[in-house]
């Protein structure tokens, strides 16, 4: 929650939005698969850096890798993470960069959860 | 289609390629923008979709890059962005962006665009396509153009013999005008010169010239009376004849005809003229010793549909010289955009009006040439001179520089001719002296300035006692052919079969330097083949 009480953009978001990936792939299992393959590759490094520019305050690696991990989230329908990802790329909340460790795995539950093999 | 996405995140570019290639596109992917722009310059791809954010090269830039270079087809670009605002599509389609997506992108949305992306690149083929029917059709028009004009509209300088002395010469530009001119002479003593040119250019501006000539012709040939053959229609009379055969027509299609009709009697010691608007005429008068331009006052050929024609008259006395020529003489520009200008023909004319026809013609092309830097005018170069009674004061020495290219063999052939004419050589020592010309000149071009594309070839040709020495100055890789000449059969080409028809061709021939280390091949044709 915000200072005001007001929700923000990472409030109403979703973790994981499965319908996403069925608009993309189309009944297409073998995309569905290389596509959530790769974010599970990719996310916890970028997740990594972005704590790590965080630390030393430097707000331009983290718009730049924040923008970058943001597209990857909403492609696959990790909105919540999206939005994280956004205020941090805005600067425009210092909560955020503390709840990427939880809502990834968040993510990567609900993928186990919902997706087979991967 | 062709894709190629260029996007640094494997997560985006695994969707939109896998999307793709699902509906039979062709997907290239590279992770940064300096790769893509490799890629585009050699593949040819049809589309590429480029994220807005990338190391390097980023979207903008890329598509900047696309639209600075030159491709066989179109390229159509889609930037593929989170960013939403007006200010942001308005730098995108400043880039150079066709269309944008937005991330994260929707499956129809994205099908849609790339419809309307295979839309219009399929009209842009059906232009080009379309274009380049049309470009091939006007060179084809233009090379009918240019025949035309060869054949029909420009004519020899008469050689037979008359009370006369002609001059004629035409440059065409890189397209076709329509200028023309033609000479009849009813006895040596009375000669009908007229020069033109119709309004435009390409292959319509020489359908009216020729229309024009004919009529004058068909007009001499209508008015003449066959019983007396003294009795010749007027000046005024045949233009007049062209005009009412032509005017309708000519308004009809939006055309005109400037025109001078010259008509010079060295029995009646006049020269009668009718002026259609045509550049003006130069007149140097022997007897007063002065230069003036003949002004008549009419019209062009169907500029209006109804007009008087007026011929006026001057006297003619031997020595007298006329200048008729084109606009491209006197419009010539210089790189500055300063014309060649009235002036400075007249002033060329009043100071070497006793020299010959021929050489005053080859002043005129050397100052036009000289003033215009390089030889490449919007119009075509046509001037004719005649001058009354014989030649005044003969050359000792005629110079001419052409461009190094072997297109100029021609006018370098026809220089060599003009000069050789004056010096007591018949005609068959003409044409060896042209060979040998022609062969050294392609040597020159050939191997000595092959990589100096911009030099000039500089001709002296000098009147002597008994025939003509023509000297070649160029640059370049000097030329010292071996002692004595020896053919090679085999390989003719490098075994010294030009060099054997020059020595073959020529009294004598010189390979040597000037001061200034130019290389100059000096030949000499004598009228004796023993002196």
């Amino acid at each position: 929650m915000s200072v005001e009480g007001q929700p923000t953009l990472s409030d109403v978001a979703v973790t994981y939005d499965r319908s996403r990936l069925d608009d993309i792939c189309a009944g297409n299992e073998e995309l569905r698969k290389r596509i959530l393959d790769e974010f599970v590759r990719s996310s916890p490094d970028q997740v990594r850096q972005l704590r790590e520019k965080l630390s030393i305050n430097d707000q331009s690696a983290v718009s730049h890798i924040a923008h970058g991990l943001k597209g990857s989230s909403r492609a696959i329908g990790a909105n919540l993470l999206g939005n994280l990802c956004e205020e941090l790329e805005r600067g425009s909340s210092t909560q955020a960069g503390d709840r990427l460790e939880g809502e990834l795995q968040r993510i990567f539950e609900a993928i186990k959860a919902h997706e087979k093999g991967v | 289609m062709k894709i190629l996405i260029a996007d640094d995140d494997g997560v985006t570019t695994i969707s939109l390629a896998g999307m793709l290639e699902a509906a039979g596109h062709q997907v290239t992917t590279v992770d940064n923008g300096l790769t893509a722009s490799e890629l585009i310059a050699s593949d040819g791809f049809q589309v590429v979709i480029a994220d807005w954010v990338m190391p390097g090269l980023d979207g903008l830039d890329l598509c900047r890059f696309i639209r600075s270079h030159e491709s066989d087809s179109y390229v159509y670009v889609m930037l593929l962005t989170g960013r939403s605002l007006a200010d942001d599509r308005v730098s995108g389609l400043q880039a150079g962006a066709d269309d944008f997506l937005t991330k994260p992108f929707d499956r129809a949305e994205i099908f849609a665009r790339l419809g309307v992306a295979e839309r219009i690149l399929k009209m842009e083929r059906a232009l080009r396509e379309a274009n380049r029917t049309i470009e091939r059709t006007r060179k084809y028009e233009i090379e009918i153009g240019a025949h035309i004009q060869r054949a029909l509209l420009m004519a020899q300088p008469p050689r037979e013999p008359s009370a006369f002395t002609f001059a004629a010469m035409n440059i065409p530009s890189s397209q076709i005008d329509g200028d023309f001119f033609d000479f009849f002479i009813h006895e040596e003593e009375i000669v009908d010169v007229f020069i033109g040119d119709a309004m435009g250019k390409g292959v319509p501006a020489a359908l009216v010239a020729a229309g024009a000539k004919s009529y004058l012709i068909r007009g001499f040939t209508k008015l003449f009376d066959g019983r007396n053959k003294r009795a010749l229609p007027s000046p005024v009379s045949i233009v007049q004849h062209a005009h009412d055969g032509l005017a309708k027509e000519f308004i009809a299609i939006g055309s005109f005809v400037t025109l001078c009709y010259l008509r010079l009697d060295a029995i009646a010691g006049e020269a009668t003229f009718v002026d259609c608007g045509h550049t003006k005429t130069i007149h140097w008068d022997n007897s007063a010793q002065q230069i003036s331009t003949l002004r008549g006052g009419n019209f062009p050929i169907g500029f209006v549909d109804h007009e008087t024609y007026q011929e006026l008259k001057v006297s003619l006395v031997p020595g007298d010289l006329f200048c008729m020529y084109s606009d491209g003489v006197t419009e010539a520009s210089s790189t500055s955009g300063e014309l060649f200008g009235i002036e400075r023909l007249l002033g060329l004319i009043e100071r070497h009006h006793d020299e010959e026809p021929a050489h005053i013609l080859y002043r005129i092309r050397e100052a036009v040439r000289e003033h215009t830097t390089e030889w490449a005018m919007d119009d075509d170069f046509t001037c004719v001179l005649i001058r009354a009674g014989a030649v005044i004061k003969p050359w000792s020495k005629l110079e001419a520089e052409f461009p190094n290219s072997l297109s100029y063999l021609g006018s370098i052939r026809r220089f060599v001719e003009v000069a050789a004419e004056d010096c007591r050589l018949d005609r068959r020592q003409i044409e060896e002296l042209q060979i040998a010309a022609h062969e050294a000149t392609t040597n020159a071009i050939v191997h000595g300035q092959r990589n100096l594309p911009e030099e000039q070839l500089r001709f002296v040709a000098e009147r002597l006692e008994d025939g003509m020495r023509l000297t070649l100055v160029y640059r370049g890789v000097p030329f010292e052919p071996t002692n004595p000449i020896e053919i090679d059969l085999e390989n003719p080409k490098e075994g010294g079969l030009g060099l054997f028809i020059i020595e073959k061709s020529l009294n004598e021939v010189q390979y040597d330097r000037t001061s200034d280390g130019q290389n100059r091949v000096t030949m000499t044709k004598r009228s004796r083949p023993d002196s």
